[in-house]
């Protein structure tokens, strides 16, 4: 149950770590507004994305792991034992 | 899961959680405007990057002197790690290159050494994956993680010394560097979310190489 709902549950937490900022960030502070706010926002939204879905995905991938290895050695500890 | 894990996993959520507040309230900078934001994960991941690669060889050198195979599980777990860091390093790079410089990439010394530190620990790994022996493959890498890192001082000092398509550096970069304290408070925060991260995946991926050592062994004794 944990193992298929926790890549479902990193990823939506990956993609809220994503959108807050960008979206909160966007109407707030002053500046130039020489540059392009809008053509802009996907180059930040890019890279939160591509940051949080990586890191998030290899977090899952090691939890996964740690699962699958848990359970080789247990079996191959019962082998023996037998 | 452990106490430790637990902790440095709550750590690493209020982290993120205050890494992701402070990136929506900072205001935005007035020369490069929305897209400056990048710089507050750029960073951190960059120097989490080095840490790792110092790790490694900090351990690798532990485990020619004690030839312990703890220091060779930790070398090689923190070089993964490395690698998924300066990997998000060369993503982000470009992405924030784009809007301000026009480019994705250029060739000068910091970018090239940057590219060249992902290359080297690439080749820790795929090293690693194609030795069998244990030994042996815990010597070749401790070796190998010792020369690569020489790497990270150079990828460091590159626009130093040489000016370079890079920004110079606004932390620690002379008298007309320096970052305004709500600027400077994101960055700590993005350093320290990334950092406790990083300490728990090593914590995971160690035990998990602990795990994986304990297998070889079982089936090299069933023959």
């Amino acid at each position: 149950m944990f193992r298929k709902t926790m890549p479902i549950l990193l990823f939506l937490i990956a993609l809220g770590l994503t959108i807050a900022p960008v979206a909160l960030a966007q109407d707030y502070g002053a500046g130039d507004e020489a540059w392009k706010p809008k053509e802009n926002f996907w180059w930040l939204f890019a890279s939160y994305a591509v940051i949080w879905v990586a890191l998030f995905g290899y977090v899952a991938r090691v939890a996964g792991k740690q699962q699958t290895l848990e359970r080789e050695l247990k079996r191959l500890e019962q082998d023996q034992v037998k | 899961m452990t106490t430790t894990n637990r902790i440095l996993l709550a750590l690493s959520g209020l982290g993120m959680i205050a890494l992701c507040v402070m990136l929506s309230l900072i205001p935005r900078e007035s020369a490069q405007g929305f897209v400056q934001k990048i710089f507050y994960v750029h960073v951190p991941v960059a120097w989490v990057a080095f840490l790792a690669f110092g790790v490694t060889g900090y351990n690798g050198l532990r485990y020619l002197m004690t030839r312990d195979m703890k220091f060779d599980r930790v070398a090689a777990a923190s070089a993964e790690i490395g690698v998924v860091y300066i990997s998000l390093v060369l993503i982000t790079g470009p992405l924030w290159a784009k809007p301000i410089w026009g480019i994705y990439w250029t060739w000068d010394l910091r970018l090239t050494t940057s590219f060249i530190l992902w290359l080297l620990y690439l080749a820790y790994l795929i090293l690693r994956r194609s030795v069998d022996d244990r030994e042996r493959r815990a010597q070749l890498s401790a070796v190998v993680g010792l020369i690569s890192f020489l790497d990270v001082p150079i990828v460091y000092m590159a626009n130093r010394v040489k000016a370079s398509q890079h920004p110079a550096p606004v932390v620690g970069g002379g008298e007309n560097s320096g970052l305004a304290p709500e600027f400077l408070a994101t960055l700590l925060i993005g350093i320290f979310a990334f950092t406790v991260t990083y300490a728990l995946l090593l914590r995971l991926r160690n035990q998990q190489a602990r795990i994986e050592d304990r297998i070889e062994d079982l089936y090299l004794a069933r023959g």
